[in-house]
């Protein structure tokens, strides 16, 4: 599976492109994302070698028999385990950053860690005390064996490979289940072999899971909806919407029937039957005929309730119906201090306590209300980039991950009175992460006046440097978000209008279209490098399609798009009403097309398969190709 | 909803209300309460380290919340009409529109999209008015409120009436009428009564009032209407401001009050009911959240939800 270089060459041939230097690609990876992956690349000096190949087909078993801390109980997994060791409280933590897990007495030190060749996301602890982690970009999971010794790493058991950019988790007492963000798929793994029982294909970006009985409910970050899987039988899972109206004092009669659609759904919480999602509820604005044309760029102007507001929505686990249907306008927002970046969310009996990234906080909310984002009982400073979080019931505190910077922050759960501690970790993030490290802080700030005058950040609509799959409406008509990361380097011009020469001027606009105050072009230069440099998804490695490559060329793709990539050129397309490109789109890249959807600029076509069946959408000649030839090429297209 | 300057004309209901209710004499029993009180300081972010409270610039905290099992809240049903009962669109001095309640010390008139509340100096109503005159259709209407008799910190009467308003003659009459006594779920502030599969709270008013898949409005009174159907959820959430709270206290003696210049909704309380799924069980939350440069307004009402989460009644 990991393989070494070669496949770096390969790709390099295969696009053609000016792309950055990359010292060492990722060797499991599918050739095309190896390339962007260079954040990921830097192996630390004295990470042990893992035998990858052996650990595929090795026993998932525990090797030795004495005790190992037991597992606090929680639904579902997260960067950050609680486990017990006597009278010791350990926390384990996904360092994806120094690609490692760190063992941390909660006393406020830490005692080991255990460093990996690919990043660590997020964990659960089994029965036995073994842990189990999904390696995001090496498109696995491996079981571990923390020792017993304290102040030993723990040891890999085991290695699974699993479809791209496995996640979160979740177990019951046979099963694993693993989501696959960029894989869009939920594996359930029988816990006695850990061999793979069943891999159910999910709408795009799953992200947490939870067991409910003999169903998994599974979040999304990107499309408004939660995913239902029977565990018991092999149905096809379902889908429960997730679309909010707004409401406020005096609504216009016209905007009575806008429904907002939701996204950022990363975490899921529960208390008894009421699923918690924190996620962020998005007015895109209206696409029909009659309305007013729009003077905003990206959604609705605010109106009661901002376009981007965060929200917990709610689910009646046992009907699957979505009690959310509304969010209520209660007064000016106060835009630089909401929680858009909801990244993760545990509960203690009736308390929801939401991590949110932007802004550094916690929040903790009153998990019985209708809508517990406007509960809010108290809000807390962490470090930056907050994303992981557990519950110590035993000494009530709650351990928050802050990923930027390595630190826990053990709050106090019902006490005022006692002061929280930080623990700092052995925090090594990768060289090339490092590098852009300001880039990145900034791109995920909402409370940044300079970047946009409502709150919403870069990665806002561009969820983790990729795309929210929403159209939004601009006065020059509809537009989609794009995905950013591993497609801006060797693709200039920018824009769908391709009308800024440089990553640097195209922020420029874009931060002015936001109503923001403007950035320097040194704030640019640092988001640019970040979006040139942060890590794309790392896919498994694929058979050749060569098939797909030859109606790749035979219809004409490769006219625009030549190995994948852009032309940087314009072709005029079709245009809807309102839309100002009748001279022209900008060629985007097909890079990682698979999961960008919905296609065009405009969102006209949700799956790749209807956008190469219709004549109209003037992709080649591919319209005109047998079913069968046309699956092959949507098939070529996705692993690109 | 904005203020109408015009007088009003309002007539106290002086006969005895049918009351259909099983809990007359007693505020609803509260089933859970969460008091939560943080910082009220004003910290500077700057300063603060991890893991501190942020209280400065927050959304409103919670204050307190209180919860009564729906089943518990008195239940009306609808009657015969009242003959006492009627609404009245009609040009005043100057040509400005008004209307009149007969029946109701306090109400609240829907019809169509007029939303309007009477009080006892100055009025409220939306921009669509109801047009009135020869060959004007008739509209259904509803009018609803407080009747000041027989109202204490426990209790207060709740009138509605449904009618007809008759395009020509601007004037509707009740075709059928609803009594009751609604409970209190905060006494002397929050009362909340069970119709119709819905529950009516009354409660002070503010700058704001807004309902999910409810009615809410805001006048001399808040007045909100929320479904009460089984997994069903709903919320509503009302700013009650300086203004609103002293004319309530105000109101069941009938007494007048300048009307209101300002308020910023910002520092108001932020009152919510929700309507919460527990289970197969409905029940009905009061909550208050404020702001740390709002912990003057309305402070009584604040005051009065804490102690009714706190001790489970009024202190």
């Amino acid at each position: 599976m990991r393989s070494g270089a070669a496949g770096l060459a390969l790709v390099a041939v295969a696009c053609g492109a000016n792309r950055i230097p990359v010292d060492v690609a990722r060797p499991h990876a599918s050739a095309p994302s190896q390339i962007h992956s260079s954040v990921s690349d830097a192996v630390p000096s004295k990470r042990p070698a893992l035998d990858h190949a052996a650990l595929l087909r090795a026993s998932c078993d525990r090797t030795s028999t004495s005790a190992l801390p037991v597992a606090a109980p929680r639904d579902g997994s997260s960067s950050v385990a609680i486990a017990y060791a006597g009278d010791d409280t350990l926390a384990y933590v996904a360092d994806a950053d120094s690609r490692s897990i760190h063992t941390v007495a909660l006393s406020g030190k830490e005692l080991s860690r255990t460093e990996l060749d690919a990043s660590p996301r997020q964990l659960v602890l089994l029965g036995d005390g073994r842990v189990v982690a999904t390696l995001s970009d090496a498109a696995s999971i491996e079981v571990l064996e923390p020792s017993s010794e304290t102040g030993r790493p723990m040891t890999v058991l085991c290695e699974r490979a699993l479809p791209a950019e496995p996640w979160a988790m979740a177990t019951d007492d046979k099963s694993l289940l693993v989501t696959s963000t960029f894989g869009a798929a939920l594996s359930a793994i029988d816990l006695a072999t850990f061999a793979t029982r069943r891999t159910v294909a999910l709408p795009r970006d799953p992200r947490s899971v939870i067991i409910d009985g003999s169903r998994a409910f599974v979040s999304h970050s990107v499309g408004a909806k939660v995913s239902v899987v029977d565990l018991a039988t092999e149905a096809a899972p379902t889908e429960i919407a997730l679309g909010m109206r707004k409401r406020v004092e005096t609504p216009d009669p016209l905007d009575k029937t806008v429904i907002r659609t939701a996204s950022h759904g990363f975490a899921l919480a529960r208390v008894g039957r009421r699923l918690l999602l924190p996620m962020t509820t998005v007015a895109q604005g209206r696409f029909d005929a009659d309305a007013p044309a729009t003077r905003s760029y990206y959604g609705q102007l605010p109106d009661g309730v901002p376009k981007q507001a965060p929200t917990v929505m709610v689910i009646d686990g046992a009907t699957r119906t979505a009690l959310s249907k509304d969010i209520l306008g209660t007064t000016t927002a106060l835009y630089t201090r909401e929680c858009l970046l909801p990244r993760a969310a545990t509960v203690s009996d009736t308390t929801l306590f939401v991590a949110c990234a932007g802004i550094d906080a916690v929040l903790e909310l009153d998990a019985s209300a209708v809508d517990p984002m406007r509960a809010e009982r108290a809000r807390f400073k962490v470090p930056s980039d907050p994303e992981g979080l557990a519950v110590d019931a035993r000494g009530k505190r709650l351990v928050v991950f802050s990923q930027i910077g390595g630190t826990l922050t053990v709050l106090p759960i019902g006490s005022r009175a006692e002061r929280a501690t930080t623990i700092a970790l052995d925090y090594e993030p990768t060289p090339a992460l490092a590098a852009i490290a300001r880039g990145r802080k900034l791109f995920f700030r909402t409370d940044d006046d300079r970047i946009a005058n409502d709150g919403v950040a870069c990665a806002s609509c561009h969820i983790d440097g990729r795309d929210d799959g929403i159209t939004w409406t601009t006065p020059i008509g509809p537009r989609q978000t794009p995905m950013l990361v591993g497609r801006v380097v060797g693709t200039a011009p920018f824009g769908w209008e391709g009308d800024q020469a440089t990553l640097s001027d195209y922020i420029f606009h874009t931060v002015i279209n936001l109503g923001g105050k403007g950035l320097p072009e040194g704030d640019r230069a640092d988001l640019a490098a970040y979006l040139e440099h942060a890590a794309a998804p790392v896919r498994p490695a694929v058979t050749p399609n060569a098939r797909g490559a030859e109606l790749f060329a035979s219809t004409g793709c490769t006219t625009c798009h030549a190995g994948g990539s852009t032309d940087g050129e314009k072709h005029p397309f079709g245009t809807v009403t309102g839309d100002s490109l009748s001279d022209g789109t900008n060629t985007p890249t097909l890079r990682f097309v698979a999961g960008t959807a919905p296609y065009f600029h405009d969102g006209r076509y949700a799956t790749i398969e209807s956008l190469l069946a219709d004549k109209k959408s003037h992709m080649g000649t591919s319209a005109s190709l047998s079913d069968a030839d046309r699956r092959t090429l949507a098939s070529y297209l996705r692993s690109l | 909803v904005r203020a109408w300057p015009a007088a009003l004309f309002v007539v106290a209901c002086h006969a005895p209300p049918a009351i259909v209710s099983p809990r007359t004499n007693a505020p609803a029993p509260v089933v859970a309460s969460i008091a939560a009180t943080t910082a009220t300081v004003e910290p500077k972010r700057e300063d603060l380290s991890d893991g501190d409270l942020l209280a400065e610039d927050s959304r409103p905290t919670l204050r307190a919340t209180v919860e009564v099992d729906a089943e518990t809240l008195p239940i009306a049903t609808w009657g015969p009409p009242r003959k006492d009962s009627w609404l009245s669109f009609f040009a005043g001095p100057e040509g400005f529109p008004r209307f009149h309640v007969e029946g109701v010390s306090y109400a609240e008139v829907r019809t169509g999209d007029f939303l309007g509340f009477t009080g006892k100096i100055d009025g409220f109503a939306s921009d669509a008015w109801p047009e009135c005159g020869p060959g004007r259709p008739s509209r259904p209407a509803t009018w609803r409120g407080i009747s000041v008799v027989d109202w204490n910190d426990s209790r207060v009467t709740i009138m509605m009436s449904r009618g007809v308003l008759d395009g020509a003659a601007c004037l509707a009459t009740a075709t059928t009428t609803l009594v009751g006594r609604a409970a209190a779920i905060v006494p002397r502030f929050v009362y909340a009564l069970r119709f119709d599969r819905s529950i009516y709270v009354v409660m002070p008013a503010g700058p704001l009032a807004v309902a999910t898949d409810g009615r809410a409005g805001h006048g001399s009174f808040s007045a909100i209407v929320l479904p009460l159907e089984a997994h069903h959820e709903a919320a509503a959430a009302v700013r009650i401001s300086n203004f609103g709270l002293e004319r309530w206290k105000a109101m069941p003696q009938l007494s007048s009050l300048e009307p209101e210049t300002s308020a910023d909704p910002s520092t108001c309380p932020l009152a919510t009911v929700e309507v919460r799924a527990r289970g197969d069980r409905l029940v009905v939350a009061l909550s208050v959240a404020t702001v740390w440069w709002g912990q003057d307004v309305a402070h009584d009402f604040v005051a009065a939800v804490e102690a009714r989460a706190k001790h489970g009644e009024h202190d």
